[in-house]
């Protein structure tokens, strides 16, 4: 039941997603691109007739950013998530599965990068990228967001490598990235789908915390996280809170739900998934 | 043997915590105060003054070097902005810190432990799953979009700022929410290894079943758990600090990146590193203590 | 005359205020209606003693007047414990003596020579001498002094000489009239305080001892900074016995305490604030609700080493694409004054017979054409030579009006068939940017001064070394540019000056959008309140007015 609503509501916003170049637009359902600004109206003006959920501080269709907000958290949301499995799964791996001296490395690596504020990474490569984009952003999240994910892969191939079938494997001589590949990655998939949708939801909610802090996506491009900063300069502003809020609420919450189905009540895995 | 093993681990991890935060307070370019001088005029040459005497000019390793050297003292140097200590300004950031964090952390313990106990062991059925459902929701709840409608919400009613209320409670529910849900599945977990069910089947009272085996087994879990919180915690939460203007560590690391205050940088992140560190090692001694398999092992 | 409100009673000229001292005015509201600007009051009672609570956004990073970074709150605090040579007078910003009581220079401009005060003391008791002048000049041209930032004011001396205890000459290189007011902006240190110790570390620079009207109490930092009374001040010491500068950093809390009562004092508000806070009507009989000195201008600048921007037709069809009435009512609600000439409004040097270029799209589509833009390919931007028209506006990060700024400029370009993208970056990346002028369009700030030099900035030589960061480069303006700084006089310099913001006018560099007023309030509970030309209030001839309630 939990799962099928939140499935139908994952559903709803990749339609949303996929058709907001249709749905706002000048002579779209909306109304209003969302880059457009309306002159005729105040920074952050409330909702109207022409503006059903108001207007944001640069004066642009608070609805048609939220629309498009969207096609950004999936964007985020998929690829920050996919370059964190990439990374989590090769360095847990690598560090689970091979030499002692490489694990003792990569553990404190993964120590390391995890006491790393992400704000300070995101302010020291924008800096030295010419034209900081979208794409930035999501390389910046998930390279980020891989530790976690990286020492319960270690501590699972760890478990595996002690395991019948995988012994069996050594001793009849098989190398040791063939075992790797064929008999311990396998069995991790359960745990990397977990991770996957845990994952999703994390790099959707730092990427609104980084633009709510004005260090995300470029102000041209839709976010929630951007539309809500507008509301620290304008605290009466409550349709820049609520809509964006409970639309990243929504995706966090039928993530979170589709990764704890997945996990099947298994405390180890509800353990590390990353909060706010 | 084993213990110099752990504490050369600590060591390296150290050391690359902060020789990575030097290398990008390196990579970020710019100094800010510089182009916003009254004379509004920065040139080359100034700047190139402006690096010089505080040695920024010098390759990396001998920076690194001697920053190291000193803070093994406890000297993390001078703010570039300020001239302050940078001890003292770490100092005060903690105060506050310190405050809410323990709070938000002795809070959280207090009481998630119980509800997850509680949700665990509860005949309620329909009770627990209201509030498990409700931890679930507000697990997902953004920090800064909580803390943006709790502000909203306090400050029709009243002043807002200095006070440590709203930040405590923004710092406290994602953690409360996480660790009772944990300590719920934890319990239950412990409440069908055989020892417990042994006692049960031998008839002995619930209170005593729970005191004797649940509890102290189940303790572990959020124990550990919020021992691997305390450096989100101690770190300080931008977002939070930000919106309720509270000076503490994440507002001054945050300010200290936006200036390029590159000795602020560094003692920050070494104060948050040894934290970091120090409690993955709590963490583990605290599980091995309660834990008796492991103690074995 | 008073520099107060500045820009409408157009009352800078140094001739008309030899002539008479009339009392400040209020002006009538140009723009904003329904807002009651109050006289700046110099009547009332005035009592002795009392304290004032400002509201301050910013703490300073220190009290040294020339140390790095210099900070504009930190010059404004040490104005009260630190003195100068000369200090310009805030009412007419003409140079009045402080720790020197006269000067000369010399036939060929090159030589300053400055009459100490006598009896001077230093707030902790110690006499200041010429040694102390000196060892000033001396510290701040030490390369291991961190000044890096005031050191090109006191680049163009060549000695600083003590003849006797109570004179100082200064020499300079070459004849240039702001060395003059370069060096009478120099506080003056205690070398009895300084000589000894880590000058950039030193303790001092945080609890300053200087020898103006206030002294230095307490900072305590995060919270509060108080100045107290300098009782065996040699002039007229000030009114109030104690200011407070309390540190507030978020805008709302400023507001809410201004409301509680819990500040006298709020500079620099944004717009918003300021017309929700003089709408309250329950303040209206406690507040002044100051709009004054209009001196930021903000600007759109165009960097003419890229060859679509290098042809003056079309940086000035870019300004006539942007509707600068639009950004003045509804982004800065009618507070602000569209900007036309680059400099101080109401100084001699501001041109009033230029008019900004208008709004006209259609207009800016013509002038397009004629410099060779249309849409050749019909991929719907404009193009020249396989060239699209289209360029990336870089803004820095955390201040609202350029996201404003940078939608606003989005769509009506993308209305012109110009292809605009919009990137935000973090300040200190950001000056970088202009600096290496890698940029195409940008946008900033300058503060205006009331008697500055725009050399730096327009100079062709600034390109390289200055702030020329939009690579305007003309032959002729160099020429004004340079005679200017060998003219002494200022009617003259004025002349030149105007007929070069002619010249600036025609070539459009950079496009102006407007005078950036400050909005204020201040609490009818004091007078003695007015503004200098740089929109700062003197604490220190602010009085209690006697019986106020």
């Amino acid at each position: 039941m939990t799962r099928k609503i939140a499935i139908g509501v994952l559903a709803a916003w990749l339609v949303v997603a996929a058709l907001a170049d249709v749905i706002a637009r000048d002579d779209g359902l909306v109304r209003w691109a969302p880059e457009t600004v309306d002159k005729n109206v105040t920074p952050a003006s409330p909702p109207d007739s022409s503006h059903w959920l108001g207007t944001d501080t640069a004066r642009r269709d608070v609805l048609a950013r939220l629309v498009h907000g969207a096609r950004l958290a999936f964007a985020v949301g998929f690829g920050a998530a996919t370059i964190m499995i990439v990374i989590g799964v090769a360095i847990g791996l690598a560090a689970g599965y091979g030499p002692p001296a490489l694990d003792r490395l990569l553990t404190r690596l993964t120590d390391a990068v995890l006491a790393l504020p992400i704000f300070f990474v995101a302010l020291a490569v924008m800096g030295v990228v010419a034209q900081p984009g979208t794409l930035l952003v999501i390389v910046i999240i998930g390279g980020s967001a891989w530790p976690p994910l990286a020492r319960l892969i270690r501590a699972e191939t760890k478990r595996l490598k002690t395991l019948d079938f995988v012994r069996a494997a050594e001793a009849m001589g098989a190398s040791s990235l063939y075992v790797a590949r064929r008999h311990v990655l396998p069995h991790l998939v359960p745990l990397v789908a977990v991770a996957f949708a845990f994952g999703v939801a994390t790099a959707a909610l730092v990427e609104a915390s980084l633009s709510f802090l004005g260090f995300g996506v470029p102000d041209a491009v839709a976010s929630w996280g951007g539309l809500m900063r507008g509301a620290a300069q304008h605290l009466e502003a409550w349709w820049l809170i609520l809509g964006p809020g409970l639309a990243l609420l929504s995706l966090t919450i039928a993530c979170n739900v589709l990764g704890e189905v997945a996990s099947a009540r298994d405390s180890r895995l509800l353990s590390d998934r990353a909060g706010p | 043997m084993r213990l110099a093993k752990r504490f050369a681990d600590l060591v390296l991890t150290f050391l690359m915590i902060t020789l990575l935060t030097f290398a990008l307070s390196r990579v970020a370019p710019g100094d800010p105060y510089v182009g916003d001088a009254l004379s509004g005029v920065a040139d080359d040459a100034t700047i190139g003054a402006w690096r010089e005497l505080r040695g920024q000019n010098q390759p990396l390793w001998t920076q690194y070097g001697r920053w190291l050297a000193a803070s093994l003292s406890l000297d993390f140097g001078r703010s570039f902005i300020d001239t302050r200590p940078v001890r003292e300004l770490l100092g005060e950031a903690l105060g506050s810190t310190l405050v809410i964090a323990g709070s938000a952390a002795l809070l959280t313990y207090v009481l998630a432990v119980p509800l997850g106990l509680y949700l665990a062991l509860t005949r309620k059925r329909r009770v627990a799953s209201v509030v498990d459902s409700g931890l679930f929701v507000l697990h997902g709840v953004p920090v800064f979009w909580g803390a943006l409608l709790l502000g909203l919400a306090a400050s029709t009613l009243f002043s807002v700022r200095g006070s440590f209320v709203l930040p405590i409670l923004c710092l406290t529910y994602p953690g409360l929410a996480r660790i009772a849900r944990y300590q719920k599945a934890a319990t239950r977990e412990v409440a069908s290894t055989a020892p417990v069910l042994l006692a049960r089947a031998k008839g002995l009272p619930e209170s005593l079943v729970v005191r004797r085996y649940i509890l102290r087994a189940a303790l572990t879990a959020p124990l550990a758990l919020l021992a691997a919180e305390l450096p989100w915690l101690l770190g300080g939460s931008v977002v939070v600090e930000r919106i309720f203007t509270v000076r503490g560590m994440g507002m001054l690391t945050f300010d200290a990146i936006l200036r390029r205050d590159v000795p602020v940088i560094m003692g920050a992140t070494a104060i948050v590193a040894i934290v970091a560190l120090a409690s993955s090692l709590l963490g583990d001694v605290v599980q091995t203590w309660l834990d008796p398999r492991l103690r074995r092992a | 005359m008073a520099f107060a409100l500045a820009v409408c009673t157009g009352c800078s000229s140094e001739k008309a205020s030899e002539k008479s001292e009339p009392p400040p005015r209020p002006v009538a509201p140009s723009v904003y209606r329904g807002d009651t600007l109050p006289a700046i009051s110099e009547q009332g009672t005035r009592v002795e003693g009392g304290t004032l609570r400002i509201g301050m956004a910013s703490e300073p990073p220190h009290l040294n007047p020339q140390l790095d970074p210099v900070d504009a709150r930190g010059r404004d605090l040490a104005y009260y414990i630190y003195e100068s040579l000369a200090q310009a007078d805030p009412r007419n910003w003409r140079p009045e003596p402080r720790l020197a009581e006269s000067w000369e220079i010399s036939e060929d401009r090159r030589t300053f020579r400055f009459r100490l005060r006598r009896g001077v003391k230093w707030h902790d008791g110690k006499p200041f001498s010429a040694d102390d002048v000196v060892f000033t000049f001396e510290k701040l041209r030490d390369p291991k002094v961190a000044a890096t930032g005031m050191r090109g004011y006191v680049e163009p001396i060549t000695s600083v000489v003590a003849e006797d205890p109570h004179t100082v000459v200064f020499t300079t290189s070459q004849p240039y009239w702001f060395a003059l007011e370069a060096i009478t902006d120099i506080y003056i240190y205690p070398k009895h305080v300084f000589a000894s110790g880590d000058f950039n570390a030193h303790p001092a620079n945080r609890a300053p001892i200087g020898t103006g009207r206030y002294k230095f109490v307490e900072w305590k930092t995060g919270d509060h900074l108080t100045l107290a009374k300098n009782k065996s001040y040699y002039g007229t010491p000030g009114h109030l016995d104690t200011l407070t500068f309390v540190y507030v950093p978020d805008a709302q809390m400023r507001a809410q305490m201004i409301r509680n009562g819990e500040l006298d004092v709020v500079e620099r508000l944004a717009p918003e604030q300021w017309k929700a806070l003089t709408q309250d009507a329950a303040l209206a009989d406690k507040f002044h609700r100051l709009r004054h000195v209009p001196d930021g201008i903000q600007w759109i600048g165009w960097n003419a080493a890229k060859p679509m921007f290098s042809d003056a037709r079309v940086r000035r069809a870019l300004t006539m694409l942007i509707d600068r009435e639009d950004i003045v009512q509804n982004l800065r609600l009618g507070l602000d004054v569209p900007a036309a000439s680059w400099f101080y409004p109401g100084s001699p040097e501001h041109n009033p017979r230029i008019t900004p270029w208008p709004y006209d799209p259609a207009g800016a589509a013509k002038l397009l054409a004629e410099a060779g833009w249309r849409d050749s390919n019909g991929d719907g931007t404009l193009d020249k030579g396989g060239v699209e028209l289209a360029f990336t506006f870089l803004y820095p990060t955390n201040n609202p009006l350029y996201e404003q700024l940078a939608a606003l400029i989005t769509t009506e370009m993308r209305a012109a068939k110009i292809a605009v993208s919009t990137a935000k970056l973090e300040w200190s990346v950001y000056t970088e940017r202009l600096r290496r002028q890698e940029f195409e369009a940008c946008s900033l700030v300058w503060k205006l001064e009331p008697k500055g030099d725009p050399y730096p900035i327009w100079h062709s030589s600034s390109i390289k070394e200055g702030s020329n960061w939009v690579g305007f480069k003309n032959a002729e303006a160099d020429t004004m540019l340079e005679d200017a700084r060998r003219e002494f006089d200022r009617e003259k310099r004025a002349a030149i000056y105007q007929r070069f913001s002619e010249l600036l006018h025609e070539q459009e560099p950079i496009t102006l959008l407007f005078n950036r007023y400050n909005l204020s309030m201040v609490s009818k509970r004091f007078g003695g309140v007015y503004s200098t030309p740089y929109g700062l209030f003197r604490y220190d001839d602010f009085f209690a007015v006697g019986a106020a309630r």
